[in-house]
């Protein structure tokens, strides 16, 4: 196995889940694509309002790109191979980008993505359902402490 | 995250031979032991304890099918390169998803291993997603490879 796609969502939990890819990929000797799906309309930061439509998708991606670069600094160099930003639904990012990328593992936490997810893990279900390849949904351990 | 230990259920299909490899191969790399886990379908315990109230005959699964079972899953680790793995090979009875479930909150394992059909999860996997303490990684079959659909 010598690359991995972990499926990050800004979400309290999604350190743990990070935590948990790099532990595995530093035991495989493997390298992490971080990414990071941008949903359209919600998840507007203040500045957004101010934005023409046309330049909003701009304005996300690229702050979940500097987000990514952030946490892709507290790793080991050599490990992250490269971060990746995809606007769409996460589920379908997720899928699609784990195609494009030929990772030989998709890593994703079993919460996130929002209330309903919460509950329901939808996010993780449907990726395991549609990714066509092999799929690592971790626990993430901030949810089960609380 | 320890992983020292990995459950992989099996049913004998070409998904679970899939997911015994993928497991094998992991746990090779990580040093790990391998829990193979095949369950004989049966009735629950809800419907052992009704027969069992009701004076049905008992048990539901005869120990020569447990052994029949205990045969196959040898010939099918038998079949696989577990070079340098310990594996676990344990037959047990009973409702399968339960059961694995059962395994997986109760026992040792650091992380299961298991195949997927197609393009929608089983009640299986579905089930173990939402209760099993550890992670869980769903294997694909090389082939589904080529053609993803949505």
């Amino acid at each position: 196995m010598k690359s991995f796609l972990v499926g990050l969502d800004g979400s309290p939990q999604e350190r743990s889940v990070l935590a948990q890819a790099r532990d595995l990929a530093e035991r495989l000797s493997a390298t992490l694509i971080l990414f990071r799906a941008v949903p359209l309309p919600v998840e507007l930061p203040a500045n957004a309002l101010g934005v023409s439509p046309l330049a909003l998708g701009d304005l996300l991606v690229d702050s979940a790109r500097q987000h990514l670069a952030e946490l892709a600094r507290t790793l080991p160099p050599g490990l992250v191979a490269k971060e990746r930003v995809d606007l769409g639904s996460p589920w379908r990012a997720i899928c699609e980008a784990a195609s494009a990328e030929r990772v030989d593992l998709v890593v994703i936490g079993s919460h996130g993505y929002g209330g309903l997810d919460r509950l329901l893990g939808t996010t993780a279900g449907k990726v395991v359902n549609h990714a066509d390849r092999s799929v690592l949904v971790v626990r993430s351990l901030l949810t089960d402490g609380s | 995250m320890t992983l020292g230990r990995i459950l992989v259920p099996s049913d004998f299909t070409q998904q679970s031979a899939e997911a015994l490899r993928y497991a094998l191969e992991l746990a090779r790399s990580l040093d790990a032991e391998i829990d193979l886990l095949h369950v004989v379908p049966a009735p629950s315990r809800v419907i052992a304890a009704v027969d069992a109230y009701l004076g049905r005959p008992l048990p539901h699964v005869r120990e020569e099918v447990l052994a029949a079972a205990r045969v196959r899953l040898a010939r099918f680790l038998g079949t696989m390169n577990r070079r340098g793995v310990t594996v676990h090979a344990r037959v047990t009875s009973g409702d399968p998803a339960a059961m694995i479930c059962e395994h997986a909150v109760e026992g040792p394992d650091d992380l299961i291993v298991m195949g997927t059909h197609g393009w929608h999860l089983g009640s299986l996997a579905c089930r173990l997603l939402g209760v099993a303490p550890c992670p869980v990684v769903t294997v694909r079959l090389p082939e589904n490879r080529a053609q993803p659909q949505f």
